[in-house]
């Protein structure tokens, strides 16, 4: 994950420290700026109105000074990577579609949504746009049918959203385990560790244990979810993305830490016993090459 | 490349651990009661219908013949066999009047009993088969007769059972996208052509006793099937374990060992197990991922040690070594395939996994151009293009890993316009199974009988 200047952003200079209110707060528009997207929750409830003087974050075990935006100035990319293998078809693809269009319902105008499908075959239907008809029709049209190639679908979709700007959240759902793929779990596990996208993983109870969905949602600060029945879909879709708004981004220039590779992250709230759900870390180039980006 | 696959649905055959019975009663007294005088005008019956259905039907035909045939069961077969005996030794010698079972489940030879009449129908039957016909022309073209009901699975979905049947030992259990679709036992057909060319005697030889293992059809035929049965993902062990009892020196027998134990070790199979549950007291003869590849790389080398430079049994082993950690090995096999071909498909299998292995052991740049030359052989296909992504990405240059999907991941999304070879790896090996198939229907169909 690399620092990137936010310009769809509305930024403000950094002359002080952060102000009080989430939704007026700074952050650091140096192009070594990182940003952690984070969960905050206690007892299972969402916390809201923490403020940067709240976190605390270690890089490498060494103390940040926090910056924080409010998730709601943020426009949101949501990629949509969905299963259409032959097991797909009938009543499950029609929970898949109406959960997808759910979703596409809860958008707001500055958001985007993409569409990438796997069988077999990795195919990108729609990219990141603000046509939100154009994602609509994509999932109208699909038809499942071969095998499944999950992992070669996802490092796809994160590389589709490696270049954008903007909050990123990859919602894959898949009812079976990988049989096609060429790429192994280790490698786009390594792309996670690349890519700023959060991702949501929702697959259906009983099609046996994926250990590459809950380390693809562990690497990116996310979460895995299994439902029983593909008609708590909808529901499902339409609860990630309200969760996914009321994450925190967390934005810190790293100091005191070595410039290039991996960089542990922890991310962590200050005087309170809450859960805080973020990506373990992330992979920093060098100043010359971020120069470059 | 333009292949017509079924795409998902696997077949494996399963042991169902139920008895064969009939009326409830254990295997024993049933083989007692299939012996009896007064059951065996039952079974004569079945033998005629079974002649003439072998005579009339038409080879590769979905005829009246495989319609009459197809519902028959492990009952029928091992009914028909010992009849069938029957007649083969009065072909031989009509003058017999003693009659056997044999049969590797029991531990002597059992005698059949038939009254006067029934052996004296026997008679007149056998010598109207001498007239058109010789024991082995009889046996193989009984074995093409089941091997086109066998070739025809798998059956259509409606006629699949949601429960073994009650009936069956040799289970064919289909499977779809990791999801169990139901129960035939068809696989009887399947057996009922071995058991039927276990009996075949070489022409040239006096002994009265079989010797398949002697005759080049039956040898065709083990390779053949065998092809087809894997191109159709159809996988029974036992079916490769009697062909390689009989020539085990086959190369191309033992690749085919080696291509099975491959797909065995498959996400594909492995994931089966994971995912879906089965009745009790079907299983299935399949190892871990690990003992599967063990057995992979075992058969490949016996492949390659009997002489015959197979390109692919080389891609395959070192795929095999790939899988298991021996980056180096594997490399080094993929290198020596890829020299030793000039088979655009089987090019694009070792440089794509040549690829793999090096990129395994950290040449990222020699794993790139493995890549690369892969993706110039089929420029549409995702699998090297992914790759590169993935190596791109690795680097730290997110456009390249972009730039590199972009192309085959956009319109048609026509998957013969997109297609991967990787995509049919595990079926490919029986690639020219269905133009192979036609020839040994025309050669077991055209056996001439011995005058």
């Amino acid at each position: 994950m690399k620092a990137r200047l936010a310009s769809a952003l509305a930024l403000l200079p950094l002359v002080g420290p952060p102000s009080a209110h989430a939704q007026t707060a700074t952050f650091s528009t140096k192009l070594e700026a990182v940003r952690v997207d984070a969960l905050v929750t206690d007892k299972g409830q969402v916390v809201r109105g923490l403020q940067p003087s709240d976190f605390e974050v270690l890089d490498n075990r060494i103390a940040q000074q926090v910056d924080l935006v409010s998730f709601d100035e943020i426009p949101l990319n949501i990629i949509l990577a969905l299963d259409m293998s032959q097991s797909v078809s009938g009543e499950r693809l029609t929970h898949l579609q109406n959960a997808s269009q759910a979703l596409l319902d809860g958008l707001k105008s500055e958001d985007r949504a993409a569409m990438l499908t796997f069988s077999h075959m990795v195919v990108l239907r729609e990219e990141l746009t603000h046509e939100i008809p154009r994602v609509r029709a994509a999932i109208d049209e699909v038809e499942p049918l071969g095998d499944t190639a999950l992992i070669d679908g996802v490092h796809a979709a994160m590389v589709l959203e490696s270049l954008e700007v903007g909050r990123s959240l990859l919602i894959v759902f898949s009812d079976g385990i990988d049989t096609s793929s060429w790429l192994s779990p280790e490698k786009v596990l390594e792309t996670a560790k690349r890519s700023d996208v959060v991702v949501y993983a929702v697959s259906v109870r009983g099609t046996g244990k994926d250990e590459f969905l809950r380390d693809l949602a562990d690497q990116t600060g996310g979460a895995t979810v299994e439902i029983e029945s593909t008609k708590d879909l909808s529901a499902t879709f339409v609860h990630i993305l309200e969760e996914f708004r009321h994450r925190y981004l967390v934005s810190f220039t790293p100091r005191g830490v070595n410039d290039e590779g991996w960089h542990r992250l922890e991310v962590r709230v200050k005087n309170r016993r809450v859960t805080v759900k973020a990506r373990p870390g992330y992979f920093a180039a060098s100043r010359a090459a971020a120069g470059q980006q | 490349m333009r292949t017509s696959i079924a795409w998902s649905v696997v077949t494996l055959v399963a042991i169902h651990s139920v008895q064969i019975v009939a009326s409830n009663m254990p295997e024993g007294q049933l083989a007692k009661l299939q012996l009896q005088k007064s059951y065996r005008d039952v079974t004569i019956d079945r033998l005629e219908k079974w002649l003439d259905a072998v005579e009339r039907h038409k080879p590769g035909e979905a005829d009246a013949s495989v319609g009459e045939i197809k519902p028959w069961g492990p009952q029928e077969v091992d009914e028909l066999l010992i009849d069938l005996n029957t007649l083969l030794v009065l072909m031989r010698n009509e003058r017999a009047t003693m009659f056997f079972h044999v049969s590797n489940s029991l531990r002597r030879p059992i005698p059949v009993l038939y009254t006067g009449p029934q052996v004296d129908r026997l008679r007149i039957r056998a010598q109207n088969e001498k007239i058109r016909n010789d024991e082995n022309r009889i046996l193989k073209r009984g074995a093409l007769l089941h091997t086109d009901i066998a070739a025809q699975l798998p059956f259509a979905a409606r006629s699949l059972r949601g429960e073994p049947p009650a009936r069956s030992q040799r289970l064919m259990v289909y499977f779809d996208d990791g999801r169990r679709l139901g129960f035939e036992n068809a696989a009887e057909h399947w057996r009922a052509a071995r058991l039927l060319l276990d009996q075949v005697r070489p022409k040239d030889s006096r002994n009265d006793k079989p010797a398949p293992a002697r005759d080049e059809i039956v040898q065709s035929w083990y390779r053949v099937t065998i092809a087809y049965q894997q191109r159709i993902q159809q996988y029974e062990l036992g079916h490769l374990e009697r062909a390689l009892e009989l020539f085990p020196d086959d190369a191309e027998l033992n690749f085919f060992n080696g291509c099975m134990h491959e797909t065995f070790a498959s996400r594909r199979i492995q994931s089966v197990f994971h995912a879906v549950s089965l009745p009790k007291g079907v299983t299935f003869n399949i190892g871990s991922e690990r003992s599967e590849l063990r057995l992979a790389e075992a058969s490949f080398r016996r492949a390659l040690e009997r002489g015959t430079d197979l390109a692919e049994a080389r891609i395959r082993l070192g795929h095999v070594l790939g899988l298991v950690g021996r980056h180096s090995d594997a490399a080094n096999e993929l290198r020596r395939a890829i020299s030793s071909t000039d088979d655009q498909l089987l090019l694009y299998y070792g440089q794509l996994l040549l690829g793999g292995e090096l990129d395994a052991l950290g040449n990222r740049d020699r794993a790139r151009d493995a890549y690369e030359r892969a993706a110039a052989l089929f420029p549409r296909a995702q699998s090297p293009k992914l790759a590169l992504s993935q190596i791109a990405n690795r680097a730290g240059d997110r456009r390249a890993a972009l730039d590199a999907i972009r192309l085959v991941l956009g319109p048609p999304v026509d998957e013969f316009d997109r297609a991967d070879p990787w995509w049919t790896y595990h079926i490919e090996q029986g690639r020219s199974a269905g133009e192979q198939l036609a020839k040994l229907r025309a050669a077991m169909f055209l056996v001439e009988a011995r005058r």
